[in-house]
């Protein structure tokens, strides 16, 4: 007889099997249960993420849409006011120099002199895109008293395109290199006393295609050297005709990106005029008087002498700002006019020239610009740094017409040799201390020797050596 | 003719052509969705009008919410013509802006709204949650899209449509306030415009359901797929009357006002109002358009904003001015 199944044995599988059979769909169903909940949280933080980002791109768009504010802003270049679209803009600016001239062991007494040498103001900015102004009041400017008040730069211009902009107004002449802005020295050299500083006319200006050259050609009301006004009371009925004048900038180099000549430029500037002065006062004769490069009178056209016609100057130039410490210019002129040397004539053509060589060395290792010295460290003295300081040497000199001095029956002005130089040279050094972009001080030695007023005393001028420290300290932003 | 007599001659004819055809320039400030709809309009228009004068015209659109595009042609934006979502919008142009003159929607026809549209929803394929009425928007869980109605003309509508269903269904305004806030409670994100709530909806996945302009609903079915979405017609909703008009004041600088108004009333012709129609407008005037795309759109009660709450000016004041109900249901 086979033995029977041992219930008992197989019981506890078979009610395990039981259970599982009857807990597998409710487990089955709480999963599923599970399941679902699970994607619904899913698809509900799926939302939310989605959600937050729409609201975060919604606020992005509204912020990109949202007019930009009008930016206000001060800093090292100065105060300004800019549209959003930055077609409008508005610079307040200052200029603050504040010179001492010691003469060293010339002879003559009681020169020496503090002086508010300039107190500008500029005002400048950019309206609807490509209309500039530059409205620039001088305050005092050259005096040590403080009380002379004159409109130094007023002109406006417009930028059509890179190639062609027009500017009207007072403004800076082309003739010369840098008139009123010397960069190595405190004070300009003898070149500028042959060239126009300010002029009132029209010009247009641009820069040729590729950027190797641009220009300025405009014309002028016509100012004596050195100057920024013709003078006397009706300057436009007494100047005579208009004066063309202009300058041609190449940097022929440019294309070599990585040799220290790209940045080497050549200019060349000229001007061309009929000027007409009257018998007397300097300028009003149409007659700019010469002083030395330390600001003493060395030469007087005097009372009789006035322009009476042609007046045309050219001066070539060099400029070398080559990235480095390094910066050197130098400029020529030759100008050319004739003067009536009385009142009943004749007139007579006087040519002078001038020339200066500048360089300079940034100690410190800085890179040397045109506007100046930026310091890696500007001067902090509680933090032990110093600024920028860079040296600076520069000769000049200058050749006045010989027949000045010649007799009016032999063709001369018959100026007095006694009292005027025919022909100057300088030398000079320099260290300028850059303390950050907007202070500087500045202090110049230099000799300069003098042909001609060799009787001359002490209060005309300096015709023995002309031995000067000028020293400045100057804020600008 | 000697060749230098017959260049004179080609000369002049060219020197005449130049003094007599001229190129006129346009700006039709418009609201979100009108986009597709003007860019085939201006065409149409700009044929028309160099058929008839010989002048090219320029047409040149501006869209976004519709009372921001009436806050920008008030604060200075040089709109020759505005074609915006309610009159509500446009009548700025005169209260405001002092631009048009207060009877500006007396000088077209079917006062001054060329095309109508209405409100509809629109939700994802297979309505997963059931949509059918107003009521189930309010319901817990349901994530409704509309843009801000301080900002867009279509959101005001979709605003006034449910406020008007919930008052009719429980009877009070106090009871549709309610009702409405429950609806805004399911609102995660506003748009500032109906474009800009379809770009929520249907390229951001957001939400389940989108209240929308009819146009809106059935372009974003062409353009993504009815495998995707689907139109679902309330009960009850109302009638849209985008409204345009000529704007005075630049139209007489500019010296544009004759071309602009020829642009306007091009709209009430019978290639104007097909133009609409094909842009799923309900054309308004042309019975021959309104036949044509009669099977389009479905029938709907609608209600007009004049006699549910009094007019625009009414309506404004009341639910979307400063401390209006949606102020007070929104910040709540």
């Amino acid at each position: 007889m086979r033995n029977p199944i041992n219930i008992r044995k197989f019981a506890p599988a078979l009610l395990a099997l039981l259970a599982l059979a009857t807990i597998t769909p409710v487990l089955r169903a709480a999963e599923a249960d599970e399941l679902k909940l699970l994607r619904e949280q899913l698809r509900a933080l799926e939302q939310k993420i989605l959600v937050l980002e729409r609201k975060q791109e919604l606020k992005d768009e509204a912020a990109a849409a949202a007019p930009k504010p009008v930016a206000v802003t001060a800093g090292a270049g100065g105060f300004s006011i800019t549209s959003a679209d930055k077609s409008f803009d508005l610079k307040l600016r200052a200029l603050f120099q504040f010179d001492a001239r010691f003469f060293l062991d010339d002879g003559a007494p009681n020169r020496d002199q503090f002086l508010l040498r300039r107190i500008r103001t500029p005002f400048t900015g950019t309206v609807a895109g490509i209309y500039d102004f530059n409205i620039t009041p001088e305050l005092g400017g050259g005096t040590n008293s403080s009380t002379t008040v004159a409109l130094w730069d007023a002109f406006a211009a417009a930028r059509f395109s890179p190639a062609l902009g027009v500017r009207v107004g007072k403004f800076p002449s082309a003739v010369g290199l840098e008139p009123g802005s010397n960069r190595h020295f405190i004070e300009s050299p003898f070149v500028n006393s042959l060239l126009p500083n300010r002029d009132l006319g029209a010009e247009i200006f641009g820069a040729f295609p590729g950027g190797y050259a641009d220009y300025r050609l405009g014309v002028f009301t016509g100012v004596p050297n050195n100057t920024t006004n013709f003078g006397g009371a009706s300057p436009d009925l007494n100047d005579g005709d208009k004066t063309v004048a202009g300058r041609l900038t190449v940097t022929p180099f440019k294309n070599l990106e990585d040799s220290a000549l790209a940045k080497l430029s050549v200019g060349f500037g000229f001007s061309h005029g009929n000027e007409q002065g009257v018998a007397g006062a300097n300028l009003s004769n149409g007659l700019s008087n010469i002083s030395s490069q330390a600001q003493q009178a060395i030469f007087s056209y005097g009372a009789t002498l006035f322009a009476a016609g042609t007046h045309a100057r050219l001066s070539p130039s060099l400029e070398w700002y080559p990235g480095t410490p390094l910066s050197a210019v130098a400029e020529y002129a030759r100008d050319r006019q004739e003067i009536s040397v009385t009142a009943a004539g004749p007139v007579q053509t006087f040519t002078n020239s001038a020339w200066r060589a500048n360089i300079g060395y940034v100690l410190t290792g800085e890179e040397a610009t045109k506007s100046g010295v930026t310091p890696k460290q500007p001067f902090n003295f509680s933090a032990g740094t110093w600024g920028a300081f860079e040296i600076v040497a520069r000769v000049s000199g200058l050749e006045l017409d010989g027949n000045f001095f010649q007799p009016v029956t032999t063709g001369g002005a018959g100026l007095n040799r006694a009292n005027n130089v025919e022909s100057a040279f300088a030398y000079g050094l320099g260290l300028n201390w850059y303390f950050n972009r907007n202070f500087r001080f500045l202090l110049n030695l230099e000799n300069t020797e003098y042909d001609g007023a060799k009787t001359a005393t002490a209060a005309v001028g300096a015709r023995d050596d002309e031995l000067a420290l000028i020293t400045r300290a100057q804020l600008s932003f | 003719m000697k060749i230098p007599n017959l260049l004179s001659a080609l000369f002049a004819v060219a020197l005449a052509s130049a003094a007599t055809a001229k190129t006129v320039e346009l700006l039709n400030v418009s609201y979100d969705p009108t986009r597709e709809l003007y860019t085939e309009f201006n065409q149409a228009f700009a044929a028309h009008w160099k058929a008839k004068t010989g002048d090219e015209v320029n047409i040149k659109q501006s869209h976004g919410g519709s009372g921001k595009q009436a806050r920008a042609v008030i604060d200075g934006l040089p709109a020759d013509v505005v074609t915006l979502a309610l009159a509500g919008d446009v009548d700025a142009l005169h209260t405001v802006g002092r631009l048009i003159p207060a009877d500006w929607q007396k000088r077209l026809p079917h006062d001054s709204a060329p095309y109508t549209s209405t409100i509809v929803f629109l939700v994802r394929t297979g309505n997963p949650k059931g949509i059918k009425d107003w009521d189930d928007l309010t319901k817990p869980g349901v994530s409704v899209i509309t843009p801000n109605p301080k900002t867009s003309g279509g959101a005001q509508w979709n605003y006034l449509a449910a406020w008007e269903f919930a008052r009719r269904k429980l009877g009070s305004d106090e009871q549709a306030k309610t009702f409405v806030r429950a609806l805004y409670k399911n609102v995660p994100v506003l748009d500032s415009g109906a474009r800009g709530s379809t770009t929520t909806f249907v390229q951001r996945g957001i939400g389940d359901v989108f209240i929308s302009w009819e146009n809106e609903a059935f372009l974003a079915l062409k353009e993504f797929g009815a495998d995707k979405f689907q139109i679902v017609v309330p009960s009850l909703s109302i009638l849209a009357q985008p409204t345009v008009t000529v704007v005075d004041k630049v139209v007489k600088k500019k010296g544009t006002a004759d071309v602009a108004k020829a642009y306007l009333e091009y709209l009430y012709s019978e290639e104007g109002q097909d133009i609409a129609g094909r842009n799923f407008y309900r054309p308004a005037v042309s019975e021959a358009a309104k036949a044509k795309y009669a099977a389009t759109f479905p029938q709907i009660e609608l209600f007009t904003i004049d006699a549910a709450f009094g007019g625009w000016t009414k309506a404004k004041q009341t639910h979307f001015a400063d401390g209006g109900t949606f102020d007070q249901i929104y910040q709540n």
